[in-house]
């Protein structure tokens, strides 16, 4: 194991001392992606939560670049915590290392080491709960129209709206 | 029905193993609501100690969002009604933002009450408990966002 956690733990492990962002960190998986390199692909079940360690990941719908995800940042938390299809594509912007996290292993540190698995969901429900409320209050100002545009642009309504869904907490 | 039954029933909490269910189901604190009544309303400030996670043991509440249309003007739009083992107020409960909607009692009945600080003080208590409900919440918050992410997607046409 390594003798000081990773700093891209910082934001995930904020409620945690080092010593329990290192062990949380021995319950992440870390990976290396080319770049360019597809980590996931929308519609495609996913595996789960992935942070960023070195480099930068791109989110994509429909071939549309919608986020950055940089270092301490993550993507793949609705995969991990509701299995099911990718609702974007995940890719390196350039070469990239990740911690990833997946529902077995989620599952494990909860039983094992609840006062860490805490500190990560209560740290992943306030990043879900701040989109959702973004979201909701993008569709709300929508629905004002902006002034003397017609409103009539949905590439880039739809597009800036599906961006605070994947809107990547930006990394330390 | 009775509090526990709602919990087992309840996407929220419906995968605890029986003992935690039932430690859980205490923590609870059950009233009786009439119809009109407005549990949360949109728009009010969240209080760190006055805040609360519900779930509907009997009747009916209605998620409501008040504000511009999609399809022009303004007026209520209702989200979802919810019944019996559904929870409201998960987000309220880690996002300290003002209420994004409204829930008001549309079939009289009984819900249950957990306080946000009987919650945190879990963690003192029973620690295994508290990952376990907590893990619930963000699997509850990962699950509407999926759907409020379907939505927009028909909505935009992708």
């Amino acid at each position: 194991m390594d003798p000081t956690p990773s700093p891209a733990l910082a934001a995930l492990g904020v409620e945690l001392t080092p010593d329990e962002r290192l062990c949380l960190q021995g319950h992440l998986r870390r990976a290396s992606f080319a770049a360019d390199e597809v980590l996931c692909r929308e519609g495609e079940a996913r595996a789960g939560l992935c942070v960023v360690e070195q480099g930068e990941l791109r989110v994509e719908v429909g071939g549309v670049p919608l986020a950055h995800v940089g270092p301490g940042a993550w993507v793949g938390e609705v995969a991990l915590l509701d299995p099911g299809p990718a609702s974007a594509t995940v890719r390196a912007a350039v070469d990239s290392t990740v911690l990833e996290l997946d529902a077995a292993a989620l599952e494990r540190l909860v039983a094992q080491e609840p006062h860490i698995a805490r500190a990560v969901v209560r740290a992943l429900s306030s990043t879900l709960a701040r989109r959702l409320r973004q979201a909701s209050q993008h569709g709300a100002e929508e629905g004002e129209g902006e002034g003397g545009g017609g409103g009539d642009e949905p590439p880039r309504t739809a597009r800036s709206w599906l961006s605070r869904l994947f809107g990547g907490r930006r990394g330390a | 029905m009775h509090l526990i039954d709602s919990l087992r029933g309840s996407s929220l909490f419906g995968d605890l193993p029986p003992a935690q269910l039932d430690l859980l189901s205490r923590l609870f604190v059950e009233r009786p609501v009439r119809g009109g009544e407005v549990l949360v309303r949109q728009g009010d400030r969240v209080h760190p100690v006055g805040d609360a996670l519900f779930v509907v043991i009997e009747g009916a509440v209605a998620v409501q969002v008040e504000g511009p249309l999609p399809a022009g003007g303004s007026g209520v739009e209702t989200l979802a009604v919810l019944g019996p083992g559904d929870a409201f107020g998960v987000a309220s409960l880690v996002d300290p933002a003002p209420r994004a909607a409204s829930c008001v009692v549309v079939e009289p009945g009984r819900i249950a009450v957990l306080a946000r600080r009987t919650l945190d003080a879990l963690v003192h208590s029973d620690l295994a408990l508290a990952a376990r409900v907590e893990h619930a919440l963000a699997r509850q918050l990962a699950r509407d966002l999926r759907v409020f992410n379907r939505r927009l997607r028909a909505r935009l046409g992708l």
